[in-house]
């Protein structure tokens, strides 16, 4: 027993002071290096496509990797997982390299790694390699439109999440390669609406001119001649410059010049006349702007040679680090502003921005004007002024989310628009489940009504049973898995995800009525209950018996120490994983679980043997791979000191001197000093039938003598006693005496 | 952030060059790209970006709220002028006048640049020269297949320099002879400098120092007082030599980057000889209101004696001479 304690002592500090690093470690540490380098490297590029010859360099913006015969390139490579989520059944992603035609066809794919139960090598349930080439020469080009090609795989129950997310993450990730890279003729849909600012065409602007001077949404650059000579007299200008000055008085303008973005509805709408504003709309072409240029004074903005070659020469636009100019063609002049207080002015020009230019207009931008003096027949110097214009807030929509977010938030939807697929197609078994839960949690809060009864129980018990091994294991596979645990560990590391755990439902499902099972019973709800595999121990072990084969108990000090066998199965396997979950994923095959049950024993030989082996020992030693082995069975019995109730009731007598229970518990898990373990209770409720039972436990037979004051009843206890006798029991002698 | 790039010999039409210049470290302290530094709690933290502008390490060192936007800002213009005045990029208005002998439409900002190269070629009588490029590329290329230039070659290439030959106005910009071609390297630097500083001024920012390889101070350090400045005089650094406020520093060390591994054959050639520099200077370095000024002013004076400097500089009253030894 003292070894007991400290393994369990052990292993329940090693568990919290893991879990507190782990929580402790940054979120931030998931995995956004793209992995496709790792996977080529180990692949050659003739293997994924039998033409290709090697791997060009990843290109910047997207983790894709051009395919090339003899330096040419013939598709890109590129990895599903890299580039859209690919979580399966197993709650991991499956890996798979795939390769893709510039016509976006799919050239080649290749499974890299997954850890899907149903996908394992040597599986005759399906082949995962062939379920993946047979992707290659897929065209996606039909599934750029929405609603897709509508091919859909045949539902297979377990396998269809796995099958699903193969075929939705190959789909995806092929057709953002294709959008990015433009294959196939495809192109980038349109960046949503809400990613970037809009202009708010609902905003009207003041009415006065200086209303809109003093709003921002005319600016105003004024030059004077004494600004301008004092700017050609500047040092870093020619010498010359300053030998032609401009000789009116100082005060004199040169230019007083005004600029808007007129494309802008509210401004459109103030400062042009009807027929202007369709002139304007038939001048701007879709995604386009344009901008307002209204001078006065002598020095023009349009220059002259314009005339010669339709190039404004005087100004530019200049936005981030984009230079615009324009061109006499796309422009057109008006002769009036007509808006309260404007002033007169002699050129004013509406300038159209092609879209290609991508100028936007909610950012800020700069119109720089050119001033030339010209010295001498053939030397000139040359100045810039700036006029700065920054669209005011109010007519700017601001965007709700960065490109970033909305592809998050698609890349989410998509990952719901799965699960939701997957649930749905399961909701026969989901209910199966339900009301398989229900009935259990019935049975507990009713068991005192439920164990006064042997033969109901008995029956109870293997109807019970046999539906978990039948439904829940064999049909549905809803077996659940030490692997479950260790991915929830290494997602805590590197960022937890609902999502991830969700899309197996019956899993999901049964985790969760296992963890609230957990708080209230501890382990047996689950081991005792709704493990396949261990229904199925205990049922090969019922008809050993029918068939009276002998059955083992081992000596209590073996059992005790074996105990602890499963703790470090389990520990080790927890350590494994904080290295490397896929290394651990492997070692987790010590459990017999898929061989068993998600593949029905279809399987490589080396797992059946060991399987049949376990099942075996079973024969002789009930729930042998329960009681010494199952680390997903440690995993749940750590907790077991946290249960709410113990509501497996005792008397003050069990264990002292009565070991009618445990003799017959069936994996040994009472004390011969009457406490029961609560980490190896499997709550199959036996001892609790004993304990109502008025033909077998002493205290009732007592109790019923008691009231019926029969004075032969001492006898009765007596030999009750004596059918106890226990003789490798530690406190054997003691009893006896 | 005594940043030395590659000594020895020059990369083809590289503006490679030591960092003469340094901020003083008790300044600014250890600075990251984005490192946020503060000397008190009350004070805004300095932050300082650091990056690359034609092919020179560049930074921005100022104390704003809202410094990375504006530093966004200010990269997007150092992005833009790349595309008019870097050799590196053959999409470069440069680039594209040198390989074409014209160029419609030229930028303003070409334009404003090679006026002022005008002003200062005609100050230093002809010493500084951009047209010099043609000997400058014979030079680079020969070097770096370890071989001194080729005395017929070099005397064509010579031929082709002349600061006549450049016609520009509004519309155009063009050579007289096939074959000539631009550097503006010992300018652009400045006059992006400044460029970026004129961008920083239109926001209403102050007190910001731009360093484009070349250093133009918008008003003062955050923390009161002026930019201090450092000099590197090959290797020696003078620490806190000239303080800058509102004013522009370029210097210019012609053999700090030589064309040949024997370090003899300094970059910044003679225009009129088509040889490197045969002045005994190991840095030149120069303040004037404007960073372009300063740079083309540093590159002609290393060809250039103490009394014919003095006797330039008579042109730019507003510009001085900081070091020349
Ligand atoms: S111990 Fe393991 S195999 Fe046994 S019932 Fe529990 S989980 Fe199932
Ligand atoms: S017999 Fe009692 S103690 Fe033993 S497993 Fe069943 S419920 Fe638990």
């Amino acid at each position: 027993m003292p070894l007991v304690r400290i393994v369990r002592g052990f292993a329940l500090g090693v568990f919290l002071a893991v879990s507190s690093v782990l929580f402790a470690l940054p979120a931030a540490a998931q995995a956004e290096v793209p992995q496709l380098p790792q996977f080529t490297a180990n692949f050659p590029a003739s293997s994924l496509v039998p033409e290709a010859d090697a791997y060009g360099p990843m290109l910047e913006d997207i983790p894709v990797m051009p395919l090339l015969r003899a330096g040419e390139i013939i598709g890109y490579a590129f990895l599903n997982s890299d580039i859209v989520s690919s979580i399966g059944y197993s709650s991991r992603p499956i890996d798979i390299l795939a390769a893709i035609s510039p016509d976006a066809v799919l050239m080649g794919a290749s499974m890299r790694r997954q850890s899907e139960p149903l996908l394992q090598s040597g599986s005759r349930a399906l082949d995962a390699r062939e379920l993946v080439q047979g992707y290659t020469g897929r065209d996606l080009k039909p599934e750029a439109v929405p609603g897709g090609s509508g091919i859909d795989r045949p539902y297979i129950s377990g396998i269809s999440t796995s099958v699903r997310v193969i075929e939705d993450s190959l789909v995806r990730a092929g057709l953002k390669v294709a959008f990015t890279l433009g294959l196939g003729g495809l192109e980038m849909p349109a960046r949503p609406e809400g990613t970037y600012d809009r202009v708010n065409p609902d905003v009207a602007a003041p009415e006065t001119w200086q209303e809109l001077l003093d709003a921002g949404l005319l600016q105003q650059l004024t030059l004077t001649v004494g600004t301008v000579n004092a700017a050609f007299a500047a040092p870093d200008q020619p010498p010359a410059a300053a030998e032609f000055p401009l000789k009116r008085a100082p005060d004199e303008l040169v230019i007083d010049l005004y600029a808007t973005v007129i494309s802008v509805p509210g401004m459109t709408s103030r400062m042009l006349r009807e027929i202007e504003q369709i002139d304007l709309a038939t001048m701007v072409e879709e995604g386009g702007s344009a901008i307002m240029i209204g001078a006065r004074g002598p020095y023009s903005w349009r220059g002259t040679a314009y005339r010669y070659d339709g190039q404004y020469d005087r100004i530019e636009l200049i936005q981030g680090d984009k230079t615009i100019r324009f061109n006499s063609r796309d422009q057109m002049s008006i002769y009036r502003i007509h808006v309260e207080g404007a002033p007169i002015l002699d050129e004013i020009g509406l300038l159209a921005i092609p879209a290609f230019a991508e100028f936007d207009p909610t950012k800020p931008w700069r119109l720089q004007l050119l001033v030339q003096r010209n010295m001498g027949a053939i030397d000139r110097a040359y100045l810039t002024y700036g006029l700065d214009f920054a669209l005011p807030s109010n007519f700017i929509i601001p965007a709700e989310m960065t490109v970033a977010q909305y592809e998050a938030a698609q890349e989410r939807a998509a990952k719901v628009a799965m699960r939701d697929s997957v649930w749905a197609a399961r909701t026969p078994e989901i209910a199966g489940l339900a009301a398989m839960l229900a009935v259990l949690t019935a049975a507990f809060f009713f068991q005192t009504y439920l164990t006064r009864s042997a033969r109901l129980t008995f029956w109870f018990r293997i109807a019970y049973l046999s539906t978990t091994l039948v439904f829940l294991g064999w049909y549905s596979n809803a077996q659940l898995s030490i692997v479950n645990l260790m991915a929830l560990l290494s997602s805590l590391r590197t960022g937890f995800e609902w999502d991830t755990f969700t899309m197996e439902p019956m899993t999901f499902i049964l985790w969760f009525s296992v963890a609230a099972a957990l708080i209230f019973w501890g382990r047996g709800a689950y081991c005792g209950w709704l493990c396949p595999f261990g229904a199925l121990q205990e049922l090969t072990n019922r008809l050993a018996k029918l068939l009276h084969i002998p059955q083992w108990t081992l000596p209590w000090g073996l059992n005790e120490r074996l105990w602890a066998v499963k703790y470090i199965i389990f520990l080790g396997l927890f350590g494994v994983t904080l290295t490397s979950l896929d290394t651990a994923i492997r070692y987790a095959e010590v459990e017999p679980f898929r061989t068993a049950i998600t593949l029905k024993f279809m399987r490589a030989w080396p797992f059946t043997l060991y399987l049949l082996v376990l099942l075996f020992i079973g024969l002789f030693v009930e729930r042998f791979y329960c009681r010494y082995l199952c680390p997903l069975g440690a995993a749940l019995a750590i907790p077991a000191r946290i249960r709410m109730f113990d509501w497996i009731k005792r008397y003050r007598e069990c264990g002292n001197p009565c070991q009618i229970c445990s003799n017959e518990c069936m994996v040994q898990s009472i004390h011969p000093t009457g406490e029961i373990n609560p980490n190896e209770c499997l709550s199959c409720l036996h001892c609790q039938v004993q304990y109502q039972s008025k033909t077998v436990c002493p205290v009732v037979i007592k109790q019923v003598k008691r009231r019926d004051k029969i004075a032969t009843g001492v006898h009765a206890v007596s030999a009750a006693i004596e059918r106890t006798q226990f003789t490798n029991h530690p406190h054997a002698v003691k009893v006896a005496e | 952030m005594n940043t030395r790039l590659k000594q020895g010999k020059a990369p083809m039409n590289a503006i490679d060059r030591r960092r003469f210049l340094t901020i003083s470290a008790a300044a600014v302290g250890v600075a990251g790209a984005g490192a946020l530094l503060g000397r008190n709690a009350t004070s805004q933290a300095l932050y300082r970006w650091e990056g690359v502008a034609l092919g020179t390490s560049a930074s921005i060192t100022l104390a704003h709220p809202e410094a990375e936007r504006i530093v966004a800002r200010a990269r997007a213009e150092i992005a833009r002028l790349e595309g008019v005045f870097s050799l590196y990029r053959a999409d470069s208005a440069l680039s594209r006048l040198n390989a074409a002998g014209k160029l419609e439409q030229p930028p303003f900002e070409l334009l404003e640049c090679l006026s002022l190269c005008g002003t200062v070629n005609a100050a230093t009588g002809g010493l500084f020269d951009p047209s010099v490029q043609p000997v400058w590329r014979l030079y680079a290329d020969s070097y770096d297949l370890g071989r001194v230039p080729d005395t017929a070659a070099l005397a064509a290439a010579q031929a082709l320099v002349g600061w006549g030959g450049v016609r520009m106005d509004a519309a155009r910009i063009s050579f007289a002879e096939p074959g000539m071609a631009l550097t503006l390297n010992g300018v652009a630097q400045g006059f992006i400098a400044d460029r970026v500083a004129t961008l920083l001024a239109s926001e209403g920012l102050s007190d910001i120092l731009v360093d484009t390889g070349e250093m133009r101070a918008l008003g003062g350090h955050p923390h009161g007082g002026a930019w201090p400045i450092s000099l590197d005089v090959e290797g020696q650094v003078l620490p806190n030599a000239v303080p800058l406020r509102n004013l522009a520093l370029a210097s210019s060390a012609p053999r700090g980057t030589t064309f040949d591994d024997a370090r003899t054959q300094g970059h910044i050639l003679n225009p009129a000889t088509g040889t490197p520099s045969a002045q005994p200077w190991r840095l030149v370095s120069v303040t004037a209101p404007q960073a372009a000024l300063a740079d083309a002013l540093s590159s002609a004076f290393c060809l250039m004696s103490r009394e014919e400097i003095a006797a330039a500089l008579t042109a730019f009253p507003s510009a001085r001479l900081v070091y020349l030894g």
